[in-house]
């Protein structure tokens, strides 16, 4: 015991090092204490699984994305109540006897919810239809839909999803288009029987956010008023016990003719004119174990009030149904009284039943969830009730810490500094477990209130003990007994590192490599791919737009990057698309080597392998466009930057690289160019108060060349732009910073939104703001917050458009700081003891390993779907989930192409898509573009014998810019065809007359991603 | 250029921009800036600047919040002499109690300012409204628009001031913040430093307790009152609706108040009260009959007392908008100009009727008084997407009355205002779509 006293003394002090001991131990209490809470005070909002019990999920034969699935259905009496419950693959729009109902939407996953339709369900013969739209390829869409209706009588009839339905692959019309799929009048008889889905086992049931208590049942009980009808103030009350917190509270109300609903002495809502509506609140939040009393006050001047209720309250032990009447008591003579207190002086009845519902006061009620309104004193109650449980674990934590930090010293003869070092390190492993368990609240998988378990707790407090025992009896871990044997593990293991980085890399290709082709190129894409073409042909990049031969003015570089895999590959899709399976493989490697540089192998290692299974970089790094190649080359730069401030720019080989490389990020896209910025303020912020680097000649030499470089391509392209009348000119007619800020379509929180907080690069903003306090002594991670901060202020503020692709060069630096806090951060936990304090280490080892797996899984679908950590999680920025199709361009294209004939005429709304996958080989092009609301770049055409008015900017077709000018053209031609790709901006791009125009006339023949080809063959 | 340890002088001189001086100067700078940016960002109207914000109701325009700061910014400057870095302390708290002060007057002090912003976000709500239904092409919104901003509860108030802050509030922020810690890097002994930052955090606290407890206290007796009208007790509902008042005025400024309120004296049958009428036209307004609101609103008016501007201007102002609104939805465009115009007279701050009447008056043929309408809107108007609409529907005018060349003329100025997105002013001045 002395010896290892004497171990202990050995342990290096620091300064300090107590103040950040401390934050292990408040955090696990906090964890624990907010577990606690929503444990065994309030269940926490959750979701809820539908019955769909005999339904069969169908599908149909064709694997297209779009399935119109119809059910006609006979009903021989009034309907009082009806409902749906459907579970749809991605994204679902419900329709009953033509009238849109719903719709819901959830990417990769079998969207759920359930629906009130009562009212829009008849006697007669209804039609049920329901839209079921697929966003990833492979499989056709899939539905599951259980409905009820109940007639006048109470009587429930189910109907579900099988084979007696129908279904049509595309959007289907009759009479002058103005007849509605789902109207009773549309003749279904054509349509194809369903088949059984085979797409719908590949996702999993994500469960509806509506509860079904309400709406998924028929509505049952007696409208309520008090005995004596003449009076018009009324106030019902209803008392219940809870055995402990309610798990779900929802009370459906209306009345006679206004109502207000108390709970527990607070206000909740006031609702002043009736409808024929039941309002439906969630009151759970409200309500507490013991005594609850709700309140609803109606007030009527000249009917007789009158209330009808239905509630479900569940406690976890037993449900309580509020249209009981037995439970409500009523009174009349409130309006003298000064406190409710005083009730029972006050002469309370039992209310009367008045009519069985659906009959009258006011017939057939439909549902709504309503929000409810917390008062200040609720809201204050519940925080502090909260605070009291988070504080009082936190101080049980740090008073535990304390004492047993005290017996340790005690027992150990060392320092008590030491001793709570020690301890504090032994809280990471359960703080590990339960963010890690709090974390999956986000998987899609789960549901919202799966870590909220006294098992967990439980199993991070026995880990925390555990380690304590461990360290008290010292029991040794031969792996971390650190000296030497720490030293010959770390040697050994250095053929290790660059063996996993090959392997990342060539795992990263495949996964690059794999299916490459299988998703149409999109339009930017596309424009590559012409001026590739460009590049053959002429020898420079440029395209043939109508009249012109248009030079690349921006992107210069990206042609040449193309042209050397179309060259073996082949001039198409895969061929077009290599060179950023090439640019991605080796960004694995390249951020591997800046984070070694910057914080060890580890963290290099770490972001490396982020890098090669973030769902983001991997959509970028499996296109055509500039995004991956460009961060390839930016990482470049940093990289040459850091090596030569590591220099004092002493160097030359380290810093005319860092010219080079910018120029090539440059030239990929101009707007990399705010790196520019961030390059002179991360060396300040690396390097202040020395300044002595201004001295340096090879520094302004390569600043020399960089600007060289700009102004030669702007230049440039102010050059070639000048020959052009350009109406409507975007990102093309940028040349330099613009202060945006002042501008009212000014955003300062789009980067936010779409680079901080989207799904996968949630965890890594929320590990940068935890290192935020590592920034201050650690240069490298300051180095990169700064190289990501500036651009992204930049782009914020001084570029006048925003896109989610802009950014993207900057991810790999997040990556890496991220990785760096990580590895830094327990590298100075590990530094708080010594080597001999054997146990204390292996748990920080334990945790880093943990975290730096929790990080990795956290980034990327291969073991969890953490959807829902994005800030709208049913539908996320583009490119951000995997496997989603944006606009399938080439399956229409070539649909047309192969059915289309000689004296056809065609109208696109992207025309180069078209020349490119209809027109390339066969002379094919389309014959006009339309956007009536000119939201499309154009040029007007000068050239002599050109067409006289406006052209497209990519292909050079004449646009239509009106109604007149659509139906005059059409007017000469017999069959005509409107490729409507990207069918997204079909509505934004035109007014009204012309989509109804296109609507009524002509007849969607095909439909695919976000694509719709439209025929009128008259 | 070298000095004796052979490094460059001026190199120097520029590292020395790194130390605490630079801070204080850099603090000091946006201090002094703050003043001329604006400090709330009014929809339509465009920014309030800390020049023209008084730092409390009752004192002279000129002490403003613009002045306050720019005197810390001077103070702060002082303070780049070592023997004074001490007033950094003084300068720093200053600007820091100052920005706090703003969150606090604007959201509990005199809350009737960010009501009338909030206000005025509602016009611009219903002017979108408007345009969306009646001219298509014109869907322009700023990015940050937020129309479910409400008033009604400290909380609320607290985020309506952050929203509605701009530049000028950031800079006086940001610059506290670098003085502070200029201090706080400064050599001044660490007693000094511990010592000031407890007097200010006392100060702060007590500060912020003394006004909040009671905005706190009032707001608590309101939502008493409300689960008081809703159990039917309303002379207790009364009681503790007044209670509230006479702890915090700033209840008269709120429609919800009033409403509420007025809900409890009419179910007792307190006619000669101003809010029994204000709850029986609200409630006439929930049906659209507003006409009998409008009726409703004068009676309130003869019954009021100390409210009556409140009603007047808040109440009958916005049923005389709704009822124009509802008016030309109909068709009824001479009859809604009259409510617009009647709704001018009742309260100048309903500028959005200048804007309705442009439009009411150009589908009238009455193009010069829609001219003039659309000046009037954007001379009040400080909002560069509610002024390109504007100028496009004056453009519209213009092109009526065949005057091509002033047509053109605001036109331009309309794509000048909004360059992206503007397609209203694009295709009028390309000639299509009209």
């Amino acid at each position: 015991m002395s010896g290892s006293g004497g171990e202990c003394q050995k342990v290096r002090t620091k300064s300090g090092r107590l103040r950040f001991a401390i934050l292990p131990v408040v955090l696990l209490g906090f964890l624990v204490g907010y577990f606690t809470w929503f444990t065994f005070f309030e269940y926490p909002p959750h979701r809820y699984h539908l019955d769909f019990e005999g339904a069969t999920p169908i599908g149909m034969a064709q694997d297209m994305p779009d399935g119109y699935f119809v059910k006609e259905l006979f009903i021989p009496g009034e309907v009082a109540d009806a409902w749906v419950a459907i579970s749809a693959t991605d994204n679902y729009e419900l329709w009953v006897n033509r009238k849109k109902i719903a719709a819901d939407s959830f990417y990769a996953l079998n969207v759920t919810n359930i629906h009130d339709v009562t009212g829009h369900l008849r006697r007669g013969k209804n039609v049920i239809g329901v839209r079921v739209n697929l966003r990833e390829l492979g499989g056709g869409p899939g539905l599951l839909l259980k409905g009820g209706y109940a007639d006048l009588a109470g009587n429930e009839h189910l109907f579900v999803s099988d084979r007696t339905w129908v279904v049509s692959p595309s959007f289907p019309s009759q009479g002058q288009g103005d007849l509605h799929w789902s109207s009773r009048q549309f003749d279904h008889s054509g349509w194809e029987p369903v088949r059984t889905a085979s797409n719908f086992a590949k996702f999993s049931i994500f469960p509806s956010d509506t509860p079904p208590y309400l709406v998924g049942r028929a509505l049952t009980g007696y409208w309520m008023g008090h005995p004596a009808p003449s009076r018009r103030t009324v106030y019902f009350v209803a008392s219940f016990s809870l055995g402990g917190p309610a798990r779900d509270a929802f009370i459906g109300l209306t009345g006679v003719s206004s109502y207000d609903l108390n709970v527990n002495e607070v206000s909740v809502t006031t609702n002043v004119l009736y409808e024929q509506k039941l309002d439906i609140y969630n009151i759970a939040p409200l309500l507490h174990p013991g005594v609850n009393t709700i309140g609803i006050g109606i007030k009527s001047m000249d009917e007789v009030p009158a209330l009808f209720v239905q509630g479900h309250i569940d406690d976890g032990r037993a449900v309580i149904s509020l249209q009981n009447e037995s439970i409500w008591r009523v009174t009349d003579a409130v309006a003298g009284v000064t406190d409710l207190a005083e009730g029972d002086s006050l002469e309370w009845k039992s209310p009367v039943s008045f009519a069985r519902y659906p009959y009258l006061p006011l017939g057939i009620l439909s549902k709504s969830e309503k929000p409810i309104g917390f008062s200040l004193a609720a809201c204050a109650g519940r925080f502090l009730a909260f605070s009291s449980v988070v504080g009082l674990a936190v101080l049980s934590m740090v008073s535990i810490w304390l004492l047993i930090s005290f017996g340790h010293s005690r027992v150990r003869h060392c320092s008590i500094c030491d001793s709570l070092c020690i301890d504090s390190l032994l809280h990471l492993p359960p703080l590990i477990f339960l963010i890690a368990i709090y974390l999956l609240k986000y998987d899609v998988r789960l549901d919202v209130s799966f870590p909220f378990n006294s098992d967990f707790i439980v199993v991070a407090i026995i880990i925390l003990f555990v380690l304590r025992f461990m360290e008290f009896v010292k029991i040794s871990i031969s792996m971390v007994r650190g000296g030497k044997s720490l030293e010959t593990v770390r040697i050994s293991m250095n053929w290790l590192f660059p063996v996993l980085v090959v392997s990342l890399m060539i795992v990263g290709f495949l996964i690059r490599l794999h299916d490459l082709d299988g998703k149409s190129l999109i339009h930017d894409e596309i424009s590559m791919m012409q001026y590739t073409n460009g590049l053959l042909e002429r020898g420079y990049p440029s395209r043939t737009n109508g009249p012109y031969v248009k030079a690349m003015t921006t992107y210069e570089l990206v042609p040449f990057s193309i042209v050397v895999p179309v060259l073996g590959a082949g001039f198409n899709d895969f061929g077009g698309r290599l060179h950023s399976v090439f640019w991605g493989t080796l960004q694995i490697g390249m951020i591997f080597l800046l984070g070694r540089q910057m914080f060890g192998r580890s963290a290099g290692l770490l972001a490396a392998a982020i890098q090669t299974f973030h769902p983001w970089v991997n959509y970028w790094s499996r296109n055509v466009f500039h995004p991956q190649m460009a961060q390839f080359w930016a990482t470049l730069t940093v990289f040459f930057l850091f090596r030569a401030m590591a220099s004092d720019f002493s160097k030359k080989r380290f810093v005319y690289p860092i010219a080079l490389f910018f120029s090539l990020t440059y030239l990929s896209w101009e707007g990399t160019g705010f790196l520019l910025a961030a390059l002179p303020v991360a060396i300040l912020a690396c390097k202040a108060p020395d300044l002595s680097w201004l001295r340096n000649k090879h520094v302004w030499a390569s600043l020399g060349l960089i600007l060289l470089v700009i102004f030669i391509q702007q230049s440039r392209r102010i050059f070639y732009m000048d020959s052009f009348l350009m109406v409507n000119g975007k990102l093309a007619e940028l040349s330099l910073p613009q202060p945006f800020f002042l501008e009212p379509m000014y955003d300062p929180y789009f980067y936010f939104h779409n680079f901080f907080l989207p799904e996968n690069n949630l965890i890594l903003t929320l590990v940068l703001i935890a290192g935020g306090l590592l920034v201050f002594n650690n240069k490298p991670l300051r180095y990169l917050y700064v190289i990501i901060l500036v651009p992204i202020v930049c782009l914020s503020n001084l570029l006048p458009i925003y896109a989610y692709r802009y950014c993207f060069y900057l991810e790999s630096f997040m990556i890496l700081a991220a990785s760096g806090v990580v590895v830094t951060s327990f590298r100075h936990a590990a530094e708080w003891v010594g080597q001999e304090a054997t146990i204390a280490r292996f748990s920080t080892c334990l945790s880093l390993l943990a975290l730096c797996a929790l990080l990795f899984f956290g980034t990327n679908t291969l073991l969890l779907r953490l959807f829902r950590l994005s800030e709208n999680p049913p539908e996320p920025p583009p490119q951000y989930r995997e496997h989603i199709y944006e606009t399938d361009y080439r399956s229409a294209d070539q649909y047309v192409k192969a059915n289309m004939q000689e004296r056809d005429l065609i109208i696109t709304a992207r025309s180069y898509p078209f020349q490119y996958y209809a027109g390339i080989d066969g002379g094919i092009n389309g014959n006009y573009s339309l956007t009536t609301l000119l939201r499309l770049t154009m040029f007007f055409d000068i050239s002599d014998g050109g067409h006289p008015g406006l052209i497209d900017k990519f292909a050079g077709l004449p646009i239509i810019t009106s109604l007149d000018e659509l139906k005059e053209i059409t007017a000469r031609y017999d069959r005509v065809w409107y490729l409507s790709a990207p069918d997204g901006v079909f509505e934004t791009e035109n007014d009204v007359g012309t989509t109804s125009f296109v609507k009524e006339r002509f007849k969607v023949v095909y439909e695919t991603f976000n694509s719709k080809v439209y025929l009128w063959q008259k | 250029m070298v000095n004796d340890n052979g490094k460059s002088r001026i190199l120097e001189f520029l590292g020395r921009g790194f130390r605490i001086e630079s801070l204080l100067v850099v603090g000091a700078v946006l201090l002094m800036l703050s003043p001329f940016l604006g400090w709330l960002d009014r929809p339509i109207r465009g920014w309030l600047t800390g020049l023209h914000m008084p730092l409390a109701e009752n004192l002279p325009p000129g002490l403003s919040y613009g002045l306050f700061s720019f005197s810390a910014g001077l103070m702060a400057l002082l303070a780049v002499v070592k023997r004074l870095r001490w007033v950094s302390a003084l300068a720093g708290a200053a600007a820091l109690g100052l920005s706090l002060h703003f969150l606090l007057a604007y959201s509990i002090i005199n809350a009737k300012e960010i009501i009338a912003i909030n206000e005025l976000n509602h016009q611009e709500e219903r002017i979108i409204a408007f345009n969306k239904k009646n001219l298509p092409m014109t869907f322009m919104v700023n990015p940050t628009f937020d129309p479910t901003i409400t008033t009604d509860t400290i909380k609320s108030r607290l985020y309506a001031t952050i929203h509605f802050s701009t530049f000028g509030w950031y800079a006086s922020l940001l610059g506290s913040v670098f003085i502070i810690m200029a201090f706080c890097r400064s050599k001044v002994r660490i007693k000094g430093k511990i010592i000031a930052f407890i007097l200010f955090v006392t100060l702060m606290v007590w500060y912020v307790s003394n006004l909040v407890w009671a905005a706190i206290l009032a707001e608590y007796h309101r939502d008493g009152g409300d689960y008081l009208v809703g159990s039917g007790m309303y002379y207790s509902a009364i009681d503790s609706y007044e209670l509230a008042v006479r702890m915090d005025k700033n209840f008269n400024f709120m429609r919800s108040y009033h409403s509420n309120i007025g809900r409890a004296y009419y179910f007792i049958g307190r006619t000669d009260t101003a809010d029994y009428h204000i709850y029986k036209g609200n409630m006439a307004m929930a049906v659209d009959d507003y006409r009998y609101a409008i009726f409703c609103y004068h009676n309130a008016i003869i019954n009021s007392h100390n409210e009556g501007n409140v009603v007047k201007n808040s109440f009958l102002a916005w049923a005389y908008i709704k009822c124009g609104l509802y008016e030309y939805d109909n068709g009824m465009v001479n009859s809604a100009v009259e409510s617009w115009k009647k709704a001018l007279a009742t309260s100048p701050f309903q500028i959005e009727s200048y804007y309705y009447l442009c439009r009411a008056y150009y589908d009238l043929n009455s193009y010069d008084e829609s001219v003039m309408a659309g000046l009037q809107f954007l001379k009040l108007c400080g909002n560069k997407i509610r002024g390109a609409d504007t100028s496009s529907n004056i453009g519209d005018s213009y092109y009526r009355m065949k005057r091509y060349d002033l047509a053109r003329e605001f036109y331009l100025k309309s794509l000048q205002l909004v360059m992206n997105g503007n397609q209203r002013a694009l295709m009028s001045l390309v000639g299509v779509g009209r």
